[in-house]
C-alpha cells in the first residue's frame, strides 16, 4: 500500500509541468504598462499639438481614417490599395528568396566544404545595401515590359536572402549532434535518413526566424525601393507626398502604417511558427 | 555470450584513453562500468555501440564483428530525444526505419510506454516532460526495438535524488521482467551496487580494468543492508576512495 502511495506521488509531480504547457496563449490583454505607454504618448503628443508643432491627435485619427476609407483623392487610391502594391511586390520577392535560401542553406549547410567553396563569395555579397542593386536592375530588367517591378523584386529579394539563408546555414550546421548519433543507433545508418529525419525537422524553427528577419529586411527595401521609379506602393506615395509639397500628416501616417503592417507580419510569422513548431520552447 | 570484448586499446591524437579492456557478458547479465571521471567509460560505451571504432583490438556482438550494430540499443544522457517527436513517436522511431506496420508501431509503442509506466503521455511533446519522463521515453525508444544489448550512458546523472531512485526501482522491476542484457555507465557506486549483477570498476586514464565485482544479492535489493554497503565499500576502495 505505502508503495503504491509512492508511486502515486511521483507521477503527480512528474506531470505538473506537463501540463502547465499546453495552455499556450496566443492573444493576451495587453499589460497595464503598455496601456500606460499609449495613454503616455497621447499625453506628449496632445501637448505638442497644442504647441503648435505637430497636428493634434484628432486631426491625425480623421484624415487616417479617411485615407483608410475614402483614399487619397490625387491618386484615388486608399491606404489598404496603395500598401497591397508594396506587400504583393514584397510577397513575390521574398517568396523567391526564401525559396533559394532555404534550399541552398540546407545544402551549404550539409556539406561543410561546399560551404567554405561559396564562402568568399557570400560574405563579398551579404554587405551590400540591397539598394545599391537598383541601377543594376534597371540595366539588368530595361528590355522586360515592366522593368520597375523586376528591379523592385530584385532589391526585396536581395533584401530577404540573407537573413534567411544565414539562419538555415546556421541551423543546420548546430544540429545537436547527438541526436544524430541517436538516429544512427536506432538504425538510421544511410545519410539521406539523418538529413531527412533528422537535421531537416530540427532546422525548422531555425528557418522560421530567418523567414521572419528575411521579411523585416524585405519590407524596409520595399519602401526604399519604391523612391526611385514608381508603382504606386507606399514608398512611392510616401515619396510623392513629399514632392506634392510635403503634406506632413499623410508622409507620418504612411511611415506609421510601414511599421504596423511590418509589426503585424512579425505577429504573424511568430504565431505561424508557433502552429507549425509546437514542439519548440519559442 | 552477448558482448565480448577483447584487447581493446583506444587512442585520440596519440593520447591512449583505454588499454586492453577485456570483459564479456552473458545474456540478461545487467552490468555496471565505473570509473573516475575521464577515465573513458563513455568512449568505452561508443566503441561497443560502433559509434567509433578501436586502435586496436575486438568488439564482438552475438558472434559477429561488423561496426553497424543494429542490435544495440543506447540511451543517452539526458535521453537525447527528438524535440520535434512527441514521445510516441519517439519511440516508434526506430520501428519505422525497420519497415514495421503503422498498426503493429502502435501496439508495440503503447506496450513499451505502458513498460516505463507512461502511459497516456503519447501525445506529450519532450520539452513538456520532465527529466525523469524524458529518461523513460529514452528506454521506451530503445525496448521497443528488442535489442540484444542495451547501453546506457549516465542515464540517471541529471535526475534529482527523489526521481533518481523511483527510475532505479523500476528498472530492476522491468530487468527482472524482461531480462535484458544491460550495460550501464554511471560514477554512483551506489546506484551500481543497486542494479547490477556485476561491476567493471575502470582506472582513471588510461582507463584500464581494476576489478570485475561480481554481486549474487537477490534484487530487488535494500541499500542499507550490511551486505550491500561491504560491496559498496569494496569498490569505493578500488577507485581509491
Amino acid at each position: 500500500m505505502s508503495q503504491f502511495n509512492i508511486d502515486k506521488g511521483i507521477k503527480s509531480s512528474e506531470n505538473v509541468k506537463g501540463q502547465s504547457w499546453r495552455s499556450i496563449n496566443i492573444l493576451k490583454w495587453p499589460s497595464w504598462e503598455r496601456w500606460a505607454a499609449v495613454l503616455a504618448g497621447l499625453l506628449v503628443w496632445t501637448a505638442c499639438a497644442r504647441l503648435g508643432l505637430v497636428a493634434s491627435p484628432y486631426i491625425f485619427g480623421l484624415k487616417f481614417m479617411n485615407l483608410l476609407i475614402i483614399g487619397d483623392p490625387v491618386y484615388n487610391l486608399t491606404l489598404l490599395q496603395i500598401m497591397g502594391t508594396s506587400l504583393e511586390t514584397l510577397l513575390i520577392g521574398a517568396g523567391l528568396a526564401f525559396a533559394l535560401a532555404v534550399s541552398s542553406g540546407i545544402l551549404l549547410g550539409y556539406f561543410r566544404s561546399l560551404n567554405r567553396f561559396a564562402d568568399v563569395f557570400i560574405s563579398i555579397c551579404r554587405p551590400i545595401p540591397p539598394l545599391a542593386w537598383i541601377p543594376v536592375g534597371y540595366v539588368l530588367f530595361a528590355q522586360l515590359p515592366q522593368p520597375t517591378f523586376w528591379v523592385q523584386i530584385m532589391v526585396v529579394f536581395m533584401g530577404a536572402f540573407f537573413p534567411c539563408f544565414n539562419a538555415t546555414v546556421h541551423t543546420v550546421q548546430s544540429t545537436d549532434p547527438i541526436i544524430i548519433e541517436a538516429a544512427q543507433t536506432l538504425g538510421a545508418r544511410r545519410q539521406r535518413q539523418i538529413l531527412a529525419q533528422v537535421i531537416l525537422p530540427s532546422a525548422v524553427p531555425g528557418i522560421i526566424s530567418g523567414v521572419r528577419s528575411g521579411l523585416g529586411v524585405g519590407w524596409m527595401c520595399i519602401i526604399g525601393a519604391e523612391f526611385v521609379g514608381a508603382r504606386m506602393g507606399i514608398g512611392a506615395y510616401i515619396w510623392s507626398l513629399y514632392q506634392l509639397g510635403g503634406r506632413m500628416s499623410e508622409i507620418m501616417i504612411a511611415i506609421l502604417s510601414v511599421g504596423l503592417i511590418g509589426y503585424l507580419m512579425n505577429e504573424i510569422v511568430i504565431l505561424l511558427g508557433r502552429r507549425i513548431a509546437r514542439w519548440y520552447s519559442w | 555470450m552477448v558482448l565480448m570484448v577483447e584487447n581493446v586499446d583506444k587512442e585520440f591524437n596519440g593520447e591512449c584513453v583505454l588499454k586492453g579492456i577485456t570483459f564479456s557478458l552473458e545474456e540478461g547479465e545487467f552490468a555496471c562500468l565505473t570509473g573516475p571521471s575521464g577515465g573513458g567509460k563513455t568512449t568505452l560505451l561508443r566503441l561497443i555501440a560502433g559509434l567509433i571504432a578501436p586502435t586496436s583490438g575486438h568488439i564482438c556482438l552475438d558472434g559477429s564483428l561488423s561496426r553497424a550494430k543494429p542490435d544495440i540499443g543506447y540511451v543517452f544522457q539526458e535521453g537525447a530525444l527528438f524535440p520535434w517527436l512527441t514521445a510516441a513517436q519517439n519511440v516508434a522511431f526506430g520501428l519505422k526505419l525497420r519497415g514495421i506496420s503503422a498498426e503493429e508501431t502502435r501496439y508495440l509503442v503503447q506496450e513499451a510506454l505502458d513498460m516505463v509506466e507512461l502511459t497516456g503521455f503519447d501525445e506529450y511533446y519532450p520539452k513538456e516532460l520532465s527529466g525523469g519522463m524524458r529518461m523513460r521515453v529514452a528506454l521506451a525508444r530503445v525496448l521497443v526495438c528488442k535489442p540484444k544489448l542495451i547501453l546506457m550512458d549516465e542515464p540517471f546523472g541529471s535526475l534529482d535524488f527523489r526521481t533518481r531512485n523511483k527510475i532505479q526501482k523500476d528498472m530492476v522491476k522491468l530487468w527482472l521482467r524482461l531480462k535484458p542484457t544491460i550495460l550501464i555507465v554511471t560514477h554512483n557506486i551506489d546506484e551500481a551496487v543497486y542494479l547490477s549483477n556485476k561491476i567493471i570498476v575502470l582506472s582513471s586514464r588510461p582507463g584500464q580494468i581494476v576489478e570485475q565485482v561480481s554481486i549474487t544479492m537477490d534484487q530487488p535489493r535494500i541499500r542499507t543492508e550490511k551486505s550491500f554497503n561491504l560491496i559498496r565499500e569494496h569498490v569505493l576502495s578500488l577507485l581509491g576512495e
